[in-house]
């Protein structure tokens, strides 16, 4: 599994696809791909959730959390997701 | 710790130079008003100037996943729970020190893909379905569209970052996801739907060539299928979701199973309720969501003053998510948010909010007057909200996005016109929002005032100030012509006086009709004006107007690409007439392939990707329970015909006339010849110039074409004040103006003609040979609609006014009449009125549109060698205003070309 | 088109020579207003931003800018000179040698046809008084109420009984008039043409008549008195007077003292100073004349602020440019 960046982070907000604002570093900017520290805290992603099965190499796997199976990415955020159940 | 932003984008060749503006060299002169914004708003727009146009998969993987799960549905109800779905799982993300929150996505200046709507253009260009794409003529305009090369575009990939068409960056994990996404909507996306079925259209072939050979700028039906209309607030505003909610049950209790007289579509109405009902709970979910943000950032801020902000943004989301805002912000954020989820449903550009100072006054009013809020505070309120609507990106393809629109997004808010019962408009609540677009200089919303001669002089002199401030906004429309244009257009819709005056600017100056809702606010009532129909600029795509000579010229026959684009004519004209009638005869070809075939993808989008969103807002489809597939608006007569390059098209027609058949200096063939053979100059892609004056002679030319150049060149020119150029406009506009009527929408009613530029003069030019005015094959067409060609309006301004007003503006949807002045020639107090004087004499003598470029051209010259200094100079283009770093080079070079009225 | 309301024909359709006519100008009078340049001055001021415009007569401009002889070799205008005016040059900016003492006396001008690209063009044109009427009428719709038309130079005055013909016209047809004047006429022209203006600009270059007459070639005694006599009369027009301001000739606090006090000798308060530009130096290059002013720099803002302190403190209304409350 591929390292986890700052768009990982639940104290990370995204601005675009290169940097975002940390709330843990005073709402400081940051790049995505920069190196995280030590306030990392997971945010709910597919690729963290127990739905989440038969990962292929580009990280889109199967979700059977619904009725209806379907194809989902690992990086797909799912705080909102209603069958999200942590790992 | 994090490496410095701007350090680590330079060594990825982005400068992101937050220095931006810089000292302007000393002789160049600047504009007269600076801006200053609080300076909260100046930090918001800060991130903005940094921020990079970004995609996400967000939205499209939810929509994709709930439709395909609810296959064998009925339509509307599988598309109103896909939408659903996509607004219940964005992520929200509030930024600190905002006071409106939401977004498109989860990014700052984000947008996504519609694959539903079409699926092609997007993709890598090796790939099988761009190259499908091309080849049906549907990404045509791609190839001679630009992008400019600064400001957000990500122009490049680089690192995690991988570039969408030089402009929209997405995270490298997710560009599979795009292309999984993509593939599903093969064969089923509007866009090849319609195509399946446009085949059948007995005149397909020539609408394929008309595409590949850039006639038309681009199809219609699955590209941009809403916008360029006015957005209606009302029923949120007045009822709050809960209310609409209720509305819904209602209707579903009074309509189920009851077709009440109406034996196609009284049953439809069902599923319409159902289907709105599944959008308006998605978008409360979504409020919902951005008032858990919110409370979730209150819990771990340290900042006292932070926390509390967060605090208010959770209660005012929460009682927005159901309720009629109770003040001006929450009513200010609930306009914002309806405008996001509209234009989250669908590709859409230039969905403009409308006369929001007379909307949103019952609030500010009631707050003022109780004193709880001040006009500081409403100040900064609308510069928060004016960097909120500048983050709106559209996700559509490389000729749209950067050919047409120069990745503008249209979101007009007019001011002025006149009230229902025919009062000036204007209110205090307008003066602010002419205020803070001088304080906070932004491209959203622009701005346009709807001039009549009611309105008060204060409020002109200060739209004026705003123009001064070298935003190039306000533009000024002509309200009485728009209220006889919407008069005429919408009368057999039942259209009248009182409503004709609730009229305003769709996208860049679309008039668009609109009515009259009565707002009750705490016990008081108020009318306020809102959209009531269909989108427009809609139908028929920008007609190169000089191509369709071209095509007079060489038989048909597209040199450019090699193919016979129009059937052969075969004749040889012997007088100026006949060949103007085979003009008119051509022009005619065109359209109506165009309209047969965008009228199917049409069809196909009403049927599989109808509004609902923007259908619960429009009068009357809550009422009548029809989406606008079902005409539920109120006015449907909105599809029109684009043109492009009419001024180019009438210099070449003088001349024509003149050199060719009065004078019989020159043989038509020779000046065919001569105009194949580009005057014996080069094309201006090897030049890389796109302005006349730029080109180069071709190394072997031995100077056979001079003398017929200097004779197309020195000859009189439209913009001067001449009878017989100016009668060639009046003539074509007197045909042009009549032939929508000839041809039918899907909604069975007739076209009428819009005409203004946009960005397309740019990449149609660079379609089109040279012309019979001069112009050099390759080079950029005269802008708008009534603009001189660069440097032809040699008598001044008054002289183009009184060319450009020999034809009744009234009788097309629009005009365009952009000018450059020279900030000398507009100076102090008497400056302002002087401009004012100007602008009132256009209007009055019946011309629909003017808009001002306030700038130096040395500036804007310096801007193309140094962009990094120039991260926020804004310019006017044509009806908008745009990011100079962010406009393709075709069109820089246009601007800078214009002719500068000066008055040193 | 729209239906004139105009007499049919003027009562004296006289020909004048005019070399621009130039619209929604805004510095030249009250509101919007259309500029007309009438050819010929008695002055010959070193620094006019208006060279081609000194002497009343059709002369030729050559525009080096355009000239592509030295890029493609063109040689088209040469042989069709029949005065051999034209030859190559073998300066190093100028592509073509003009002898221009040849083209004072051609009233042929086969450079202009010959030439494609414009390079050389005429410099004026002759229009009748109906014909600028036509103008006028045209753009008075987008004068504001206090707009008009206001005639310059040259010197306007120098055609007088054409200026004095379309004046009287203006008059007839309700045109708010300006004039922009050096006043060096004999006072029986200067006041009769007053009679028919609204609006007078007249320039007051130098107060020491020695170096007014050094640099502008004439002295200024008849300017000073058609000023008195103008301002004292019962001319109901607005006289403002101005000048350029010009480094080491005029830009003196005594001349500002001076001026003021010849003013308030004869009742007039206000004055417009103007900023030397040096825009008129590419026109005297296509004169085939050298600017004794081209290594001057623009007047700096705070010279202008300083000049117009002085002219303030003595009771002047002093204006500066086009910041001015008309």
């Amino acid at each position: 599994m591929a390292k986890n960046n700052h768009a990982d982070c639940r104290n990370f907000t995204p601005i675009d696809v290169a940097k975002g604002i940390c709330h843990a570093n005073n709402d400081s900017i940051i790049l995505i791909d920069s190196e995280t520290c030590p306030m990392f805290t997971p945010i709910a992603k597919c690729k963290c959730c127990k739905c989440f099965i038969e990962a292929d190499e580009n990280n889109i796997g199967i979700c059977d959390g619904f009725k209806k199976k379907d194809w989902t990415y690992g990086d797909l955020k799912a705080v909102y997701c209603e069958q999200f159940t942590s790992k | 710790m994090a490496r410095k932003l701007v350090d680590v984008l330079e060594e990825q060749g982005m400068s992101l130079n937050l220095q931006a503006g810089g000292e302007a060299p000393k002789e160049m002169v600047d504009r007269e008003v600076k801006e200053g914004a609080t300076e909260r708003a100046a930090k918001l727009k800060d991130i903005y100037l940094q921020t990079l146009s970004s995609v996400t998969c967000e939205f499209p993987y939810w929509y994709n996943r709930v439709f395909q799960a609810n296959e064998g549905d009925i339509m509307e109800v599988r598309r109103g729970r896909a939408l659903k779905a996509g607004f219940e799982h964005l992520t929200p993300s509030i930024y600190p020190g905002e006071l409106l929150v939401g977004a498109k996505t989860q990014y700052y200046r984000g947008s996504f893909p519609m694959p539903w709507l079409s699926e092609g253009f997007f993709m890598a260009k090796e790939d099988e379905l761009y190259q499908a794409a091309l080849a049906s003529g549907s990404a045509s305009a791609d190839q001679v569209s630009a992008y400019g090369a600064g400001g957000g575009n990500v122009t490049e990939s680089f690192g995690n970052v991988v570039s969408i068409a030089g402009k929209y960056g997405i995270r490298k994990d997710e560009v599979r996801v795009l292309t999984k996404l993509a593939r599903e909507w093969v064969g089923k996306s509007v866009d090849d739907v319609g195509h399946r079925y446009e085949q059948m259209v007995p005149e397909y072939p020539i609408k394929e060539a008309v595409m590949r050979s850039l006639i038309c700028m681009f199809d219609s039906g699955y590209t941009l299928p809403q916008g360029r209309e006015v957005i209606n607030y009302f029923y949120p505003l007045q009822y709050g979701y809960d209310g609409l909610i209720k509305m819904c049950e209602e209707g579903i209790a009074e309509t189920a199973g009851r077709p009440d007289g109406d034996g196609i579509i009284g049953m439809s109405r069902l599923y319409f309720y159902e289907a709105v009902k599944l959008v308006l709970e998605g978008i409360q979910t979504w409020h919902l969501h951005y008032a858990d943000e919110a409370k979730r950032l209150a819990a771990t801020e340290k900042n006292a003053k932070q926390k509390k902000e967060y605090e208010e943004i959770a209660e005012i989301m929460e009682h927005i998510a159901h309720k009629q805002p109770r003040n001006f912000r929450e009513a200010l954020q609930m306009i914002y948010m309806v405008h996001m989820a509209s234009v989250n449903e669908d590709a859409i550009s230039g969905m403009s909010p409308g006369r929001i100072g007379q909307v949103l006054w019952p609030w500010f009013e009631q707050d003022m007057e109780a004193g709880r809020i001040t006009e500081a505070e409403v100040l900064e309120l609308l510069e928060c909200y004016r960097v909120k609507m500048t983050c709106i990106d559209c996700f559509a393809s490389m000729g749209v996005v950067g050919g047409v629109l120069s990745g503008n997004t249209f979101n007009n808010v007019c001011l002025g016109g006149l009230t229902r019962d025919g009062q000036p408009a204007a209110n205090r609540l307008e003066m602010l929002l002419l205020e803070a677009g001088m304080t906070c200089q932004t491209t959203q919303p622009t701005l346009s005032v709807l001039y009549d001669d009611k309105l008060p002089e204060e409020f002109l002199l200060k739209a004026v100030e705003c123009e001064k401030s070298g935003t190039g906004y306000p533009a000024w429309m002509n309200n009485r012509g728009g209220i006889e244009f919407i008069m005429k257009n919408y009368g057999p819709e039942g259209m009248n006086l009182e409503d004709a005056r609730a009229f305003s600017i769709g996208g860049c100056l679309e008039t668009s009709p609109g009515i009259w809702k009565e707002l009750e606010l705490n016990g008081k009532k108020y009318w306020i004006p809102g959209g009531a129909g269909q989108p427009t600029s809609v139908g028929v795509h920008f007609i190169s107007n000089p191509k369709v000579l071209e095509m007079v010229l060489t038989n048909g026959y597209d040199r450019r690409i090699d193919l016979q684009v129009l059937p052969p004519h075969n004749k040889t004209f012997k007088t100026y007439e006949e060949l103007y009638e085979q003009f008119l005869e051509y022009y005619d070809i065109v359209i109506d392939c165009l309209v047969t075939t965008n009228n199917i993808q049409h069809d196909v989008w009403r049927k599989h990707n109808m509004s609902l969103v923007n259908s619960f807002l429009k009068p009357d489809c809550l009422a009548k329970g029809q989406h606008i597939g079902n005409m539920g608006y109120r006015y449907n007569a909105t599809y029109n015909i684009e043109d492009t390059g009419t001024i180019n098209m009438v210099n070449s027609l003088y001349n024509i006339k003149k050199l060719v058949f009065e004078d019989k200096k020159y043989t038509l063939e020779e000046l065919t010849d001569a105009l194949i053979n580009n005057f014996g100059f080069k094309n201006a892609d090897e030049i890389g110039s796109f302005s006349l004056e730029a080109q180069e002679k071709r190394d072997d030319d031995d100077g056979r074409y001079d003398q017929i150049h200097a004779d197309c060149l020195r000859s009189f020119k439209y913009g001067n004040d001449i009878p017989e150029v100016d009668g060639i406009l009046a003539e074509f506009e007197d045909w042009y103006c009549g032939c929508g009527d000839k041809y039918e929408s899907l909604y069975a009613k007739p076209f009428y003609v819009c005409q203004m530029s946009v960005s397309t003069h740019a990449p149609q030019g660079a379609a089109t040979l040279a012309s019979a005015d001069g112009r050099l094959s390759g080079t950029t067409f005269a802008d708008a609609s009534m603009s001189a060609y660069p440097g032809t309006d040699r008598n001044g301004a008054y002289a183009l006014f009184e060319s450009a007003t020999c034809w009744d503006h009234s009788r097309s949807q629009n005009s365009q009449m952009n000018l450059k002045l020279h900030p000398n020639a507009v100076k102090g107090i008497e400056g302002s009125k002087k401009l004012l004087d100007l602008t009132r004499s256009y209007m009055r003598k019946g011309g629909f549109h003017i808009q001002f470029n306030i700038v130096d051209s040395k500036v804007l010259k310096d801007a193309q060698k140094h962009p990094n200094n120039y991260r926020d100079l804004l310019v006017r283009v044509a009806g908008f205003t745009q990011y100079w770093v962010e406009i393709g080079k075709p069109i820089q070079d246009e601007v800078v070309a214009r002719t500068e009225y000066e008055g040193v | 088109m729209a239906r004139s309301l105009s007499p049919i024909g003027v009562q004296q359709d006289l020909s004048g020579r005019i070399f621009d006519i130039q619209s929604y100008s805004v510095h030249d009078g009250p509101g919007c207003r259309t500029l007309v340049f009438l050819s010929g001055c008695p002055l010959r001021c070193e620094w006019c931003a208006n060279p081609e415009g000194l002497e009343n007569r059709v002369r030729t401009l050559f525009r080096v800018m355009k000239c592509i002889n030295r890029t493609q070799d063109c040689t088209r205008c040469i042989p069709k000179c029949p005065h051999q005016a034209i030859s190559i040059s073998d300066e190093k900016e100028i592509p073509l040698a003009i002898d221009w003492e040849k083209c004072r006396h051609c009233e042929s001008h086969e450079c202009v046809d010959a030439c494609l690209q414009e390079a050389f063009v005429p410099a004026s044109r002759d229009m009748k008084v109906s014909e600028l009427m036509k103008i006028f009428d045209r753009d008075r719709h987008y004068w504001s109420g206090k707009g008009g038309a206001t005639f310059s130079g040259g010197d306007p005055m120098y055609q007088k009984d054409f200026l004095q013909a379309v004046l009287k016209e203006c008059r007839n047809a309700y045109i708010h008039t300006a004039i922009e004047t050096s006043g060096f006429f004999p006072q029986e022209t200067y006041l009769t043409t007053m009679k028919y203006v609204d609006f007078a600009f007249n320039d007051l270059k130098h107060m020491d008549s020695d170096k007014h007459k050094e640099k502008t070639g004439v002295p200024n005694e008849l300017i000073l008195a058609n000023i008195a006599a103008l301002a004292q009369s019962d001319w109901p027009g607005r006289l403002v007077l101005r000048s350029p301001v010009i480094e080491g000739f005029n830009d003196s606090k005594e001349n500002m003292a001076a001026i003021a006090e010849f003013m308030h000798s004869v009742g007039l308060t206000e004055f417009n100073l103007l900023p030397f530009h040096r825009l008129g130096d590419s026109k005297w290059k296509s004169c085939g004349m050298v600017y004794p002013y081209s290594m001057y720099e623009a007047t700096p803002p705070e010279k202008l602020e300083a000049l117009q302190k002085v002219l303030l403190d003595l009771g002047i209304k002093a204006y500066v440019g086009s910041d001015t409350p008309f």
